[in-house]
């Protein structure tokens, strides 16, 4: 079970580069990852949220 | 302004940038966790940071434009992963480990601790810049 959960992190992490590079094709329909974050903090609820979550990464990561 | 011109624009701003960059990195990569130091450190980095990002800079005043379509792309695996490590969470299995099980080791070395640094900095920077 342990591999299998390293795979679906490992999965899901390589997904997200796989799709920034999709996104980066000419005449492709994905938006990039800034684009779609840059979609999210227009509004202040979700611009806090973006920001709140990115510090709570380095808190947990780096801090504790 | 994109990263990249705001870099090409700006050669001198650049290498200072990054000379900052690497500073933080190789300082960041010997603070420990647990420490009131690191606490110090990433707290006022996160409250600086948030202070920034709600200052309107002049380039947010650029057109808004609609999202590509396929947008919900990117939720597949970030709930992929979100599910999982909440599950992981839950079970306290050493079977089934949650990311910062897997992490904590490799956040040990300083070297690996000072890019995980300059990585999540970078980001911040970017955000803010959004």
């Amino acid at each position: 079970m342990r591999e299998v959960t390293i795979a679906v992190y490992a999965v899901s992490l390589l997904a997200l580069v796989v799709l920034e590079v999709l996104a980066r094709l000419p005449g492709s329909r994905v938006p990039t990852a800034g684009e779609c974050l840059s979609s999210v903090m227009r509004h202040p609820a979700g611009r806090i949220l973006v920001i709140l979550s990115w510090w709570w990464t380095g808190w947990h990561f780096l801090a504790r | 302004m994109s990263l990249r011109s705001a870099a090409v624009g700006r050669p001198a701003a650049l290498v200072v940038g990054g000379l900052l960059l690497v500073a933080a990195a190789v300082v960041g990569g010997r603070l420990p966790s647990f420490a009131p130091l690191t606490y110090v450190v990433v707290a006022s980095v996160g409250v600086l940071t948030v202070g920034a990002a709600f200052r309107p800079p002049p380039s947010r005043t650029a057109a808004r434009e609609a999202v590509r379509p396929l947008w919900w792309v990117w939720a597949v695996p970030v709930a992929v992963f979100t599910v999982w490590e909440l599950w992981a969470l839950a079970a306290r299995s050493p079977g089934l480990p949650t990311f910062s099980d897997l992490m904590d080791p490799v956040l040990v070395d300083p070297v690996w601790r000072g890019l995980v640094w300059a990585g999540w900095l970078l980001a911040g920077w970017g955000l803010v810049r959004r």
